[in-house]
């Protein structure tokens, strides 16, 4: 294991020269990569048999297989590939943080989507149109692929902003 | 009798960073970060004026009850244009881009960046970020608000919604590479003996504002990137009629966007810490407290985002959640304005500009943020969301907040930047133009929200014109006030008294160099033996530092 | 450091090893913010893989996984080749290097090669969602009588029934992203083409040795990270509902 860096946690002793065996990183033989690159191919194999596993019997339970080979999948390319396994703390304290965080995201969002509908509070329509079989409109038809007219032309789609005289609208929001 | 004409030779000035070389190379293919701080300085000012223009547009377009001066499309396009380059080109860059390019190597001890050549790249793309910007709004503007909601954005506007967005897209990445910068930089190029906890409170604001830019800024660039692809190639991931949801784009924009503005927050209270320091002889309060502070609100803040969505159809249990976090994130806000307080206790004060920029900075940040938990009260939200209310909130933090930071932090930096001192009368009266001016255009504004006022609105009811006439006014008395900063600092690049080493008597490595600073930053590499802002120490046994010098200027 | 080469310690830092951690810690930094970039991505595809199961599903069965498959493939083993260039430069031997990176790059072109032949395939399909404009992107959209609420023109995203996108109008959402996402993807891979160009160029005037390799290595991080956003790319898109 390799020490901790001088400058990374504590900065040199006034005077001392740089410790040369700091991050120095160990020799991978060749034959761990041949390894881990099997395991790679297995588990490949095994990411694509679990996906033809029938949908009656294991539901939800497909995702949750397809993601947790493919996490494996992803550790070992980066403890092995990609050192992590023999590098500094730090380094596997961002490597950790960058995936924590996206978790985070999906986390915090999902507590909106999961929750959707669980209260009747009314936000102009009775439910969300996301959960309801409404029927939609078919897409507007337009130019496929052709440029938006993107220059502001005198009547834009602006907002219901237009010098409206009369009626405030009381105490805002809805 | 003739008179001899003897005219002696001119004395040799020291090399520094700014004489080492003058021509047009040397700045625009320059690696040193002080020199790409002054670029910076220069273009972000300039984006302050043109975002400035807008804002002047507005108020006086408001000052009147009818939509008068232009019309309601052209108000959409002025209101959003102003949100854009204030945000994107002045505020998320101000200070980290300036300020924190020229100081986090000298706070560390260092000879520059640990990627010189990734900071230049950084101003390039910024440029040509707010190149990318500006030219939208010449080729007509954009009406979306800075918030590009969708599916008006991605559907259905007209106006150059595409090259803002890529300007947007652009400046991201140089937010990017700025913050990667100072991490790589704080992690492994400090002095020998410079332990974090030595570390002025500067470094924590900038490194906690470096950890929100690399792991919020991508969000929106993929946020951005999709709605840019549904523009042009018609994918169709927002759009309503196929099931798609708009209110995932706004979970999207406001994941970066929330954190953002503590991007824009931070920095600034690094500053106030280290002007409350200088200006009271004291070491900062519960310094170790400010700066987890400082790590705790980089956190925190990306738990948030969803109070900015509390109408939006979100869920009200979301909502919930959203809400409820954002109160704590008020906490270690509110921990660092109680430090500042408690270190002006029993401190030795000056009254001088940077330390009057900090007063009024506690002040007014605090009524931003008690105003901002107003807003995390989900109930109360509902009924001032899209109001003056909000406005004046936002305007509070980032204009009361960060501006008149950013201001403090170039006034005591400046003799460090440029070797000379500006004019104290008349910064001290510019700094009052912008306090009094500042409050009197945006405390009418909570009223006015408060009694309903809709923001973006190009015209509204008789019954708000008179607030809205003193909030008018007082725009006039904060331009004025903003303006004269850039008159008087340039007038002192030409005429003003040559600055030493260390005009304030502050304690921190920067003060123990030239100013302005040699290209390398420091003869020789500094040892620190001390603690941060060790104002008690006695014995200069500092490189460079004599703690004591009270040499202020007039 | 041997008189023959040119400096390799930057002016900013002290010595090798402080130049070689500020590297590999800034690459690490810089591959957090594409965590989160591709993280957005996959975010905005849970929420509607969560809301439209069926249609995500019906449209991953228009994928050909086997393609799918093969490039999976491909990509493990240029992630194996660069491990090795990267072990090649640790020992010093400048041609092992370039061997390797120049196979790594047939690979990436050929991925890619691949995924243009894949996008061709479900644009002439007609699958593609910018298509949905144009007359007939939703046929077979007969809705059943079941159906709920069915208007003249379409049927509800949750409509089941007639064969055809139409039946799953969100089918267009899953498209949109598989659009989006792995041309971006791809687009990180060409990157990677490049700066394995680079790469080979400073190899072929042997720069790399036992104290110098951390060019490659940190490219090397950089081409294992695309890998692994393939590695969640491939059974999220092309194995919801494989047929066979």
């Amino acid at each position: 294991m390799t020490h901790a860096s001088p400058t990374l946690s504590n900065p040199r002793r006034p005077g001392a020269p740089p410790d040369p065996h700091a991050f120095v990183e160990p020799h991978v033989p060749v034959r761990t990569y041949l390894m881990i690159f099997a395991a790679l191919m297995i588990l490949m194999l095994l990411t694509v048999a679990a996906a033809f596993l029938p949908h009656q019997a294991i539901g939800n339970w497909s995702i949750i297989i397809a993601l947790g080979i493919a996490t494996i999948k992803a550790v070992l390319v980066i403890l092995y590939f990609m050192h992590v396994k023999y590098a500094s703390p730090l380094v596997k304290i961002v490597v950790i943080s960058g995936f924590v965080w996206f978790f985070i995201a999906l986390g915090l969002t999902f507590t909106d989507y999961l929750t959707r509908g669980w209260l009747p509070v009314s936000a102009g329509w009775p439910e969300h149109p996301l959960r309801a079989n409404v029927a939609l409109p078919d897409p507007v038809p337009g130019p496929p692929l052709a440029e938006l007219p993107d220059k502001s032309g005198g009547a834009g789609h602006g907002t219901e902003g237009g010098g409206t005289e009369g009626g405030a609208k009381g105490a805002g929001g809805r | 009798m003739t008179t001899l004409d003897i005219t002696p030779a001119p004395l040799e000035e020291p090399e520094d960073y700014l004489n080492k070389a003058y021509n047009i190379r040397s700045w625009f293919l320059t690696v040193d970060h002080k020199r790409i701080a002054i670029m910076y300085l220069i273009s972000v000012t300039a984006f302050f004026l043109v975002g400035g223009a807008f804002a002047t547009m507005i108020r006086l377009e408001l000052a009147t009850p009818r939509g008068d001066l232009v019309q309601a499309e052209t108000y959409n396009k002025l209101f959003t244009m102003h949100g854009v380059v204030m945000i994107f080109f002045f505020l998320i860059p101000s200070i980290p881009a300036t300020l924190g390019n020229f100081l986090v190597p000298l706070m560390l001890g260092a000879r520059d960046l640990a990627f010189p050549k990734l900071n230049l790249l950084s101003w390039y793309l910024f440029m040509a970020g707010g190149v990318c910007g500006v030219a939208a709004m010449v080729m007509g503007g954009v009406d979306t608000g800075w918030t590009f909601y969708t599916p008006y954005s991605s559907e259905f506007a007209t106006t150059q919604v595409a090259f803002t967005i890529m300007g947007a897209f652009i400046a991201g990445f140089a937010s990017i590479l700025t913050g990667l910068n100072f991490i790589v930089t704080t992690h492994t190029m400090r002095a020998p003996g410079l332990t974090w906890f030595r570390l002025p409170l500067f470094m924590w604001s900038m490194y906690a504002t470096s950890i929100i830019m690399i792991l919020a800024t991508p969000v929106i660039a993929i946020g951005l990137l999709l709605l840019l692809a549904e523009r042009v190639f018609r994918l169709g991931i927002f759009d309503p009629s196929i099931g798609g949801d708009p209110v995932l784009f706004q979970h999207i924009f406001w994941f970066y966007s929330h954190p953002a503005v503590y991007i824009m927050i931070l920095p600034a209270m690094g500053v106030i810490s280290e002007l409350v320091a200088c200006f009271s002889r004291k070491r900062i309060f519960g310094y170790p407290l400010v700066a987890f502070s400082s790590i705790a609100i980089a956190v925190i803040s990306f738990f948030v985002w969803g109070h900015h969505m509390f109408v939006s159809s979100q869920s009200a249990y979301g909502g919930m959640v959203f809400s409820f976090l954002s109160f704590l994130v008020a906490i270690p806000s509110a921990i660092k304005v109680f430090n500042w307080t408690a270190t002006y206790f029993r401190g030795s004060v000056a009254f001088l500009t940077p330390n009057l920029y900090a007063w009024f900075f506690i002040g007014l940040f605090t009524i931003g943020g008690l105003t901002g938990l107003f807003l995390a009260a989900l109930a109360v939200d509902v009924h001032v969301h899209d109001t003056y209310f909000i406005v004046a909130h936002f305007h509070y933090i980032m204009v009361g907040g960060t501006v008149l930071a950013y201001l403090g932090g170039i006034h005591y930096w400046w003799p460090k930047m440029t070797g000379k001192m500006y004019t104290e009368w008349i910064a001290k009266f510019a700094a009052f133009a912008v306090f009094v001016g500042f409050n009197l255009t945006f405390f009418p504004q909570f009223f006015l929200g408060y009694l309903g006022m809709p923001r973006r609105y190009h015209a509204y009811p008789p019954e708000y014109q008179v607030l809205n006439v003193m909030s008018s006014a007082g725009a006039s008395i904060l331009a004025l006030g903003l303006a004269l900063p850039v008159f008087y600092l340039l007038w002192s690049l030409w005429y003003g008294k040559d600055a030493p080493a260390n005009p304030w008597g502050a304690v921190g490595l920067e003060w123990a160099t030239s100013s302005p600073p040699p290209t390398e930053n420091f003869e020789e590499q500094p040892v620190v033996t001390w603690e941060a802002y060790e104002y008690s120490r006695k014995e200069p046994d500092v490189v460079g530092v004599t703690p004591n010098d009270t040499s202020t200027p007039v | 450091m041997s008189a023959s080469h040119p400096t390799i310690l930057a002016h900013q830092f002290d010595d090798l090893h402080q130049q070689k951690e500020s590297v590999t810690l800034g690459m690490w930094a810089f591959l957090v913010t594409e965590v989160m970039f591709f993280g957005g991505a996959f975010l905005g595809y849970a929420v509607y893989r969560f809301y439209y199961p069926e249609a995500f599903a019906y449209g991953s069965s228009l994928e050909s996984w086997r393609i799918g498959a093969f490039n999976t493939v491909v990509l493990l083993i240029s992630s194996l080749t660069v491990a090795l260039a990267v072990h090649e430069a640790q020992g010093g031997n400048n041609g092992g290097v370039i061997r390797y990176l120049v196979i790594t790059i047939a690979l990436a072109l050929l991925f890619v090669g691949v995924k243009g032949y894949e996008y061709n395939h479900i644009i002439e399909a007609g699958h593609a969602p910018w298509q949905r404009f144009t007359e007939g992107y939703y046929a077979g959209d007969n809705p059943s009588p079941s159906a709920h609420g069915a208007g003249p023109h379409g049927t509800g995203p949750h409509a089941q029934g007639a064969n055809g996108q139409g039946a799953h109008k969100a089918t267009t959402i899953f498209f949109s992203f598989y659009f989006a996402m792995t041309s971006i993807h791809a687009l990180h891979m060409l990157i990677g083409v490049g700066l394995f160009i680079w790469l080979i160029k400073l190899a072929r005037r042997n720069r790399f040795s036992p104290k110098y390799y951390n060019p490659v290595e940190v490219v090397g991080l950089y081409w294992h990270f695309v890998d692994i956003v393939w590695i969640f790319i491939y059974p999220l898109f092309y194995l919801i509902d494989p047929k066979w």
